[in-house]
């Protein structure tokens, strides 16, 4: 504990600051029995709080500061891991919805197909396909007509041939809507292979009722679900990013916390 | 500082807060002297100060240097004595002096001696007579050399209050002598011419 000598030049009085100094290098000796009489004292003084002491330090209670930590490290935790699964609670809803309102795009979009351009496909199609069987029928009439007429004009003798040659004439428009049932047939198993799951117009509408987790999302076993420490590991990514999230908000907060510990401080050392 | 040793005397063990106290001893049997300029108050606070800082040695957290906590309680010890005695009766040099007031050197030996002796007992005097604040830090800055920065962290003051307290005590004090030697007796204008001379 030195002083400076611009501490010194406020002594502006040479006289009195003389004194002074000489007054402060003027201290008589130490008494010789000082030492012994304060050091009885304090030994006096200890015997008679050591009941006292020794009970203090049985019922100690547990310090304010102890107590803050223990307070500070319980919110801290409660903080994290709360603020972690608020954290994948929100995200998971949010990722649900999203996945809700994608899938109904495409429903939207399905539809919109199904009901603009399919049915008209299909029905070009299916008047193809008529046209076709009508045409072969038709061919079919033809080829009777004109297998008649030569059987007619040929050969009237020949009963057993012509009765066969009618029979097979007969059966001829019969066959010809066979093939274009079939045909039809080959037609919608090929449409079929083309699209596994064809939705009908009539139940494709969208429906107000929630939708159910899709089917298509592949089903855990035992064996594969993510084991502890991986689940761990998500946790611990999530609260990562929950802390990076809530880094403005602790930024925040952390201002007045520090002023108020600077204040604190500042108060203890005066 | 030895912090076991601070523990331990903190816990109650009487040798380790000799151990600790006694290179503080002769700092505060100075910081009782400077207040009380008297040998049998300075030894009656010395012990009360040794008590006070055994009781309250718990409350020490290390905040500050330990020299600097004992000169606070030294020095509110003094105070306090101070106060009490001023309460029984008001304290002069002359019931001081009665009580067994003792000035540096107390033999009286050359001429320059008890001129010395004289005028510090004027000047003890003259410091009693100020107020509690200024005397204080005239004591603390002038007397104990304490830089003025720590004065005011001890007093728990701005420093530019402890140098204004230092400027009034010291503009007051010289107030004071100047009219003692006006009123003083044929003893002290003998002294005061020797001074004027030299």
């Amino acid at each position: 504990m030195k002083q400076t000598d611009t501490e010194k030049m406020l002594q502006n009085d040479p006289e009195l600051d003389a004194l002074l100094d000489q007054m402060a290098e003027d201290v008589p000796p130490m008494p010789a029995d000082f030492h012994d009489n304060w050091m009885s004292a304090i030994r006096a003084e200890a015997k008679q709080d050591a009941p006292v002491r020794e009970e203090k330090e049985e019922k100690k209670p547990v310090s304010i500061v102890r107590w803050t930590r223990i307070l500070s490290v319980a919110a801290m935790f409660v903080f994290l891991v709360g603020g972690t699964i608020l954290y994948r609670n929100s995200r998971g809803s949010l990722m649900s919805a999203l996945k809700a309102e994608k899938k109904e795009a495409a429903v939207m979009m399905d539809m919109a197909a199904t009901a603009g351009e399919k049915p008209e496909m299909e029905s070009v199609e299916e008047e193809t396909a008529e046209s076709e069987a009508y045409d072969l029928s038709k061919d079919a009439g033809n080829m009777t007509l004109s297998a008649s007429i030569p059987m007619a004009a040929a050969s009237d003798t020949a009963d057993a041939d012509a009765r066969s040659y009618e029979a097979e004439v007969n059966e001829a428009p019969a066959v010809a809507m066979g093939a274009a049932v079939e045909q039809e047939a080959v037609y919608e198993a090929e449409e079929a292979a083309e699209e596994p799951g064809p939705i009908p117009a009539a139940t494709a509408m969208p429906t107000a009722q929630p939708t159910e987790e899709p089917a298509d999302e592949p089903e855990t076993t035992g064996a594969e679900q993510p084991g502890l420490l991986q689940q761990a590991g998500e946790f611990f990514t999530d609260m990562g990013d929950f802390l990076l999230a809530a880094l403005p908000y602790l930024a925040v907060l952390a201002v007045p916390a520090v002023a108020a510990l600077l204040l604190s401080r500042r108060k203890k050392k005066h | 500082m030895d912090e076991l040793l601070l523990r331990k005397a903190q816990r109650g063990d009487p040798e380790a807060f000799e151990q600790l106290i006694t290179p503080l001893e002769q700092l505060i049997w100075r910081i009782c002297w400077h207040y009380t300029g008297n040998r049998e108050s300075a030894e009656d606070c010395g012990q009360e100060t040794m008590i006070r800082i055994w009781r309250s040695l718990d409350s020490y957290r290390g905040d500050c240097a330990l020299e600097s906590w004992v000169y606070r309680i030294a020095a509110n010890c003094c105070m306090d004595y101070l106060r009490k005695k001023k309460r029984d009766k008001s304290v002069s040099m002359e019931p001081m002096q009665e009580q067994g007031f003792d000035p540096a050197d107390p033999s009286p030996g050359t001429e320059e001696q008890v001129v010395a002796a004289d005028e510090q007992k004027r000047l003890r005097e003259a410091i009693t007579m100020l107020p509690e604040d200024q005397r204080e830090a005239l004591i603390m800055t002038q007397l104990e050399k304490v830089p003025y920065e720590e004065a005011a962290r001890l007093l728990g003051v701005s420093e530019g209050t402890i140098k204004s307290r230092v400027n009034r005590a010291k503009a007051r004090l010289k107030e004071i002598l100047t009219g003692d030697r006006e009123l003083s007796p044929p003893g002290n204008v003998k002294i005061d011419e020797r001074r004027s001379r030299s």
